[in-house]
Order: structure tokens, then sequence, then C-alpha cells
């Protein structure tokens, strides 16, 4: 074998080269941890940072099931990569490359918090002189650093690059590239981030579960960053931004308000919990899947038969009226067996339930927009006794109809109020 | 108490985990960092590399028993 072809003397020529280019680091460690070399100038101090900010465990344990590069990032914005390797002595290596800021505002924001700290200037300079030396670096370019590392263990090129980001729980997100990338500072072609935006908005708003297909063909960049100072609040508004979006695409795909809007909180608290880069993008991620998966859903739920369209129209049409099973065949054109079950395979709900949500659901409007008293909403709507009208009301609503009244005229009551207010 | 010399400070920060109260690293200008918040962990990170502050800090703990903890990586002078 020539000495070339050993993966240690490639692995220097890449220390050496992405040193030289932008003064990011290589570590390589034993597989349980020992330190067998770096050309960081803070050996030491980097090396109790990757360990304090928990990278380390993740690398040691997680990471040796990945196959590939995956990405870690810690509380202070600090990230790393990492990969394993066989060595030519059929060891096991760690090689890790790091750290590196995403955004330039994150020492900048160090400096703001530690100005809080009241700390003397021997130890604040000593941390800010570290982390000053820290390059940044876009995601695009770690993707790429990434792929010569690829290249540089494997001897053999590679197109895509799977990365796997870290997370605090047990689960190993599979993130496409898509999602790492970030806008450039400086370099942002806004018209082309929008139609970006677009297209992905549309993925949403057509439940396309291959979505990361189109992503990949159009290079997905990302939101643009805010640069506020604060490299990790400016991301995680990013998120919530996105999250919003893809909320109002959904809705608009066809996904129920209450859903879309639920969906939204959910992910836009996990977002504001974030501890790490990587966390959100893990967040991120999900929130896109979820939205698109909902919306596929719901769209396989409205490819209903014409004969059950019909029958949800009569329905809708005559719920004042009294409604048996046997009338609304009849109207459709069915045995009432047959009804029945195809009903509930399309809709997915019982044609019963389904004729009492629909007048529950006038029952709320009358509730409100009417002074009509309960028995008689629940006479006209055919459920007879008020109790029986209460007891079905409150198992869907989670109220009974009085109080359900009593609460929306006090909130209308409320806002009438607030608006007379600002005329005022 | 001191830091012994040449110590694993990543042993010696797991350590400190165990640890039932606060243990702090004061600096002879002034500093008290708290090796159980993660900020002040980086802080003294930062620091280890520079043998002046580990030579004159001094380890503080609020219970007596984690003296005992990191009894092997502290010495009295």
């Amino acid at each position: 074998m020539d000495w070339r072809d050993a993966v240690e003397i490639r692995l220097w020529y890449y220390m050496g080269m992405i040193h030289s280019a932008c003064g990011l680091s290589v570590w390589c460690f034993s597989d349980n941890g020992h330190l067998y070399y770096t050309d960081s100038p803070y050996e030491q101090e980097l090396q109790m940072m990757f360990s304090v900010g928990g990278c380390m465990d993740y690398a040691l344990t997680k990471g040796k099931e990945i196959d590939v590069p995956f990405i870690m990032s810690d509380s202070i914005g600090l990230v790393w990569m990492g990969t394993y390797f066989e060595a030519s002595n059929n060891s096991k290596l760690l090689v890790i490359v790091g750290p590196l800021f995403y955004a330039s505002s994150s020492v900048n924001h160090m400096e703001q918090e530690l100005r809080k700290m009241n700390l003397s200037i021997p130890v604040r300079n000593q941390y800010l002189r570290i982390l000053q030396e820290v390059p940044v670096i876009t995601m695009n370019t770690m993707k790429q650093y990434a792929r010569m590392l690829q290249f540089a263990i494997k001897g053999e090129e590679i197109g895509e690059v799977t990365i796997y980001f870290q997370t605090p729980a047990e689960e190993y997100p599979e993130v496409t590239e898509y999602m790492e990338e970030y806008a450039e500072e400086g370099a942002v072609d806004y018209g082309r981030i929008e139609n970006q935006e677009k297209l992905i908005l549309q993925c949403v708003r057509d439940g396309n579960r291959h979505y990361k297909q189109v992503m990949e063909n159009i290079n997905f960049s990302g939101l643009n960053s805010f640069q506020t100072g604060n490299s990790q609040r400016d991301s995680v508004d990013m998120v919530v931004i996105f999250t919003a979006l893809c909320s109002r695409a959904a809705i608009e795909g066809g996904l129920s308000p209450r859903t879309a809007k639920e969906l939204e909180l959910k992910f836009i608290r996990q977002a504001e919990k974030a501890k790490s880069m990587t966390e959100l993008v893990h967040v991120n991620t999900k929130m896109l899947e979820n939205f698109i998966e909902q919306v596929d859903e719901c769209k396989n739920k409205l490819a209903v038969t014409k004969p059950i369209r019909d029958c949800c129209a009569y329905i809708r049409g005559h719920f004042s009226q009294e409604l048996t099973l046997e009338k609304v065949a009849k109207e459709v054109g069915y045995t009432e067996y047959y009804l029945t079950r195809k009903f509930q395979k399309e809709m997915g709900i019982r044609l019963l339930d389904y004729i009492k949500d629909v007048r529950l659901e006038y029952a709320k409007v009358w509730l409100v927009t009417t002074n009509k008293t309960i028995q008689d909403i629940s006479e006209q709507l055919q459920f007879g006794a008020r109790n029986y009208f209460s007891r079905v009301f409150k198992e869907k609503e989670g109220v009974t109809p009085a109080q359900y009244r009593e609460r929306q005229w006090n909130f209308n009551q409320r806002g009438a109020e607030n608006e007379a207010e600002k005329k005022n | 108490m001191k830091l012994r010399k040449k110590i694993d400070f990543v042993q010696f920060l797991n350590c400190v985990k165990t640890c039932e109260s606060e243990v702090y690293f004061c600096t002879k200008e002034g500093d008290r960092l708290n090796l159980k918040s993660t900020l002040s962990k980086y802080l003294f990170s930062a620091i280890i590399g520079n043998t002046e502050f580990i030579k004159h800090g001094t380890i503080e703990c609020e219970l007596p028993d984690d003296y005992e903890r990191l009894q092997v990586f502290l010495s009295e002078e």
C-alpha cells in the first residue's frame, strides 16, 4: 500500500487544508475519548468546553451508532462536527472538527452576558480571547467540509451527505441538508429565499410528503437571520415565523384552523425551549413534517365519493328535521347497512355521530347569536329533552350550553367595551 | 483549598457534579465561579490553561462533606 493511501495521512492533509482555509481545528480521539492529537491552539480549554457542553458524551455514545458526519452544538452556540473512522491498525478513531460559530453575533452576545456577571477583566478577557478566535462559518461551508472529511476518510467522492443533528432525546433524527442552511450574512438573495419559501409552503398546502425531494432540488437555504446580536434568539425567531407560515399554509391546504393553531403553539413552545442550534433544527424539521402529514391526511379524508358528499349535504340541509338512518339511506339510494359502512370508511366517523356533530355546530351558533331558550334549541335540533341535549353538548365542548352561552356573551361584551374604549 | 497540579479537569468537574451543594472556584482577582453553573463551567474551562489562575485560585464548598468528595483533586497549599 502506498503510504499516501493511509487514512491518517489523508486526515493530516485535510487538517492542514481546513485550518489554512478558515482556522478550523481537527481533533482525533480514541473511541473512549482519549485525545491523540489536535492542531487547536487552545487544546486544553476547548477540549474542556467540548466536554462541559455535553458534546463529548454525545460523540462517545450516540455518535458511535452513526456512520456519517454528525453535528453537535452546546448552550453557548459552539458547533462541532464529528465522525468515526477505522485507522490503519483497525482501531476505531473519532475525528472532531470545530468548534465554530454559525453567526458572527455569537461572541458579541456573550460579551453582553458576561457584563451581567461582574467578572474580573483577566477572567473575562481570557474567555473572550479564546472564543473570538473560533471561526464563524455558515452551514453551507460546514456541509462542504463534511463532504471533504468523508472523502478524506473513505477515499471516495460522495454526492449528498446526510447529516445527523445531536438531540437531547433518545431519537436520532435524520435531517437532509436543506435544513442546516441558513442565509449567509452579506450574501442574502432575498428573491431566491422568497421563491424557496413559496415552494416549501406550497408543499405544506398540498400535503406533499415528497417535500424533501423538492427541497433538495431547490437547495433550500432557510429563512434569513435577523442579526440582532443574539444568534440563538434570532434562530428561535426564525423557527417561530416559519412555523406560523406553515400553519397558515396548512389551513389553506384544508387543515382545520384549530388543529393548525394547536400544532403551531406546540412547536413554538418547543422552539422557545430549545437550548441549542441542533435542537432547534430538529424542532423545525419535526414541525414541517407534522404539518405536511396532517394536511395530507386531511386531503385523504376529503377524498370522499359523490354519494357520501351528497349525503353530508343532505344532512347539513335538513339538520333541524328528524333524520333517521332509513330516511338518509333512502335519499342517497343505498341500503342502511351499506351506507353506514361506506360513510364510516370514507369519513372516519359514524353517520349518526356526524348528524349529531352537525347539529351541535348549529347549536353553538344559535346559543350565541339568538335569544332562543336552551329548551327551544334542543327541540328544534331534534335532541328532545333539554337534559339530553346538555349532556351531549358537554361531552363535546366540555361545558353545558348555558355555560357556553354565558362565556361567549361575556367575551363579546368585553370585546365591545374594548372597542368603545379605543374610540373614546 | 487549592487545586492540585496536573489534575484531570474533566474528571474534576464530573466529581463536582456529585457534590450535594455548590462548589466555587475563586480567583485572586475576586471572581467566584459556581462550578455547577453552565456558564461558569465554560469560564473555568477558559482559564484552566493559564497556570497562574489555577495556582492562585481556591476551591470553596458550601458543605464540608463536599470537600471529602473532591479530596483527590485538592491540596492544603
